[in-house]
């Protein structure tokens, strides 16, 4: 999910955000960069004089790293190369982006240090096809757990921020539906004052809980379909760039392994005829049950894949 | 054996830095999200650049403390040599109806919030982007051009939710604010 938003996010720059990168933005980059003062940033730009046809090119080369990683194909590679684009754009003009770059540019970085390409890619795929030992399908989550408490702490910092008086007297969602810099239209329920006090008091909850309660197993499930319906109506009325899908997306790290493999197998079992599906299920388990107890009395996880994070 | 040695030692290694950028992450995270305070200023100093070299700044405050309540945009009259006038508008000035329209103005609308509003009047080579944007430089007959361009900023403000009686009060708008008015030469270029 990362690589294909990152993809989205580059191709949509291609047509309507190359200005911002080089000498067409509308004030000079270079005051912008010293604004940012003596901090050390990454950038292939340091390298690469930045002109329309290198910001292309870069853009270009974006896009295609993170469809291969979305895919898991030279995951490690492509992985690094988003982080390395990414971060190169983000860097070349720091001004341009909201917290769901700074959130995508974050996945990117775990992405390309976490083991993503064990378990759901086309290189595990690949290397299965060739014969070769698979890569192993158990290793440390921690990758995905540093993702989980970067999730928490951002709906932390939503929810204690909060604390205007627009948030506290129920009038704060009345505030963002009314911004054209954030709604699409104007939702004239939302001038109703107890609407408004019921979504703002209601998203504060579902805030709350996504950094509390999702550590409680029992609760988590419910957690996230209310973040889910949450986020869901945000995207439908309001834009906040990719924050809503890349959020939701994430959840996919709170969801329990074995119900992501099951589903898994699920969809395989189907596209196989039902001797193979017999197979395919048996070698699952055999393999889990080998790398189980090679690994005893270790925590561990399905590894982080390319296609759930 | 040999083997079997060398790869205990780089997995320990590995695991040391594993463990090491662990503890970084949960530590940097955060310490950068705490409030602006003496200690945070302190403890963030020796791992902030560290995060910025990373990428791994922390901005995800959104409608905190408040959501806006008011409204600003970027506006800018262009008058030509014959007379006339045009109106030009920042791209993110105004309500966009479709998701694909926001997709493309969401840069202009975190530039404007994060730089460009804080800092007007001392980005007059803003002038030179609004002459190529509005194609003001190559005006369709070619004749006329454009001798000073006028930019100012409207401020409006949302109309107000009483929290006790649950009224709608529309309040006036404010007139538009003249950041700076820059004259064109015959080049066209702003003086």
């Amino acid at each position: 999910m990362v690589g294909v938003i990152v993809a989205a996010c580059a191709f949509s720059d291609l047509f309507f955000g190359k200005i911002w990168f080089y000498d067409a933005c509308p004030t000079s980059l270079q005051a912008l960069h010293a604004v940012n003062g003596s901090d050390l940033r990454i950038s292939i730009f340091h390298v690469i004089p930045a002109s329309e046809a290198s910001v292309t090119v870069a853009l270009c080369a974006l896009t295609v790293a993170a469809l291969m990683l979305s895919i898991g194909l030279k995951t490690r590679l492509s992985a690094f190369t988003v982080w390395l684009l990414h971060l190169s754009f983000y860097n070349q003009n720091t001004f341009i982006w909201n917290c769901g770059d700074s959130f995508l540019q974050i996945c990117t970085l775990l992405m390309f240090l976490g083991p993503a390409e064990n378990m759901y890619s086309l290189d595990a795929w690949i290397r299965r096809k060739q014969g070769k030992s698979a890569l192993p399908t158990m290793c440390e989550p921690w990758a995905q757990r540093l993702l989980q408490f970067q999730i928490a702490v951002i709906y932390c910092c939503g929810f204690l921020y909060k604390s205007g008086q627009t948030w506290m007297d129920g009038t704060a969602v009345h505030y963002a539906l009314n911004s054209y810099s954030f709604s699409y239209a104007h939702i004239p329920m939302f001038d109703v004052l107890w609407v408004s006090q019921l979504v703002t008091w209601g998203t504060l909850a579902f805030e709350f809980t996504l950094f509390t309660l999702i550590w409680v197993k029992e609760f988590r499930k419910w957690v996230l379909v209310a973040g889910f319906f949450m986020h869901s109506a945000m995207f439908a009325t309001m834009s906040i760039h990719a924050l809503e899908i890349l959020i939701v997306a994430s959840y996919l790290n709170f969801v329990d392994p074995l119900v992501i493999e099951g589903l898994v197998s699920k969809f395989q079992r189907r596209k196989l005829s039902p001797h193979q599906a017999g197979e395919f299920s048996s070698e699952i388990c055999a393999d889990n049950l080998s790398v189980k107890a090679e690994a005893a009395g270790e925590l561990n996880e399905p590894a982080l894949s390319s296609s759930g994070a | 054996m040999m083997k079997s040695g060398a790869s205990n030692i780089e997995l320990s290694y590995k695991r040391y830095v594993i463990n090491a950028f662990v503890v970084f992450f949960l530590f940097s995270t955060i310490i950068w999200n705490l409030p602006k305070s003496r200690l945070r200023t302190v403890l963030l100093k020796p791992v902030r650049r560290a995060m910025v070299l990373l990428g791994m700044e922390q901005n995800f405050v959104t409608f905190a403390p408040n959501p806006p309540t008011r409204e600003t945009s970027l506006h800018a009259v262009i008058t030509y040599d014959d007379g006339t006038a045009a109106a030009w508008n920042f791209p993110a000035s105004g309500r966009s109806n479709s998701v694909a329209g926001y997709f493309a103005l969401s840069h202009f609308r975190a530039y404007w919030g994060h730089y460009l509003r804080s800092r007007l009047e001392k980005c007059q080579d803003l002038t030179a982007y609004i002459l190529r944007d509005s194609g003001a430089l190559n005006s369709a007959d070619g004749k006329r051009k454009p001798v000073s361009v006028q930019v100012f900023v409207r401020s409006e403000k949302a109309s107000v939710l009483d929290p006790r009686s649950g009224e709608i009060q529309m309040p006036k708008r404010a007139p538009d604010k003249i950041v700076y008015v820059q004259k064109i030469n015959s080049l066209g270029v702003a003086q």
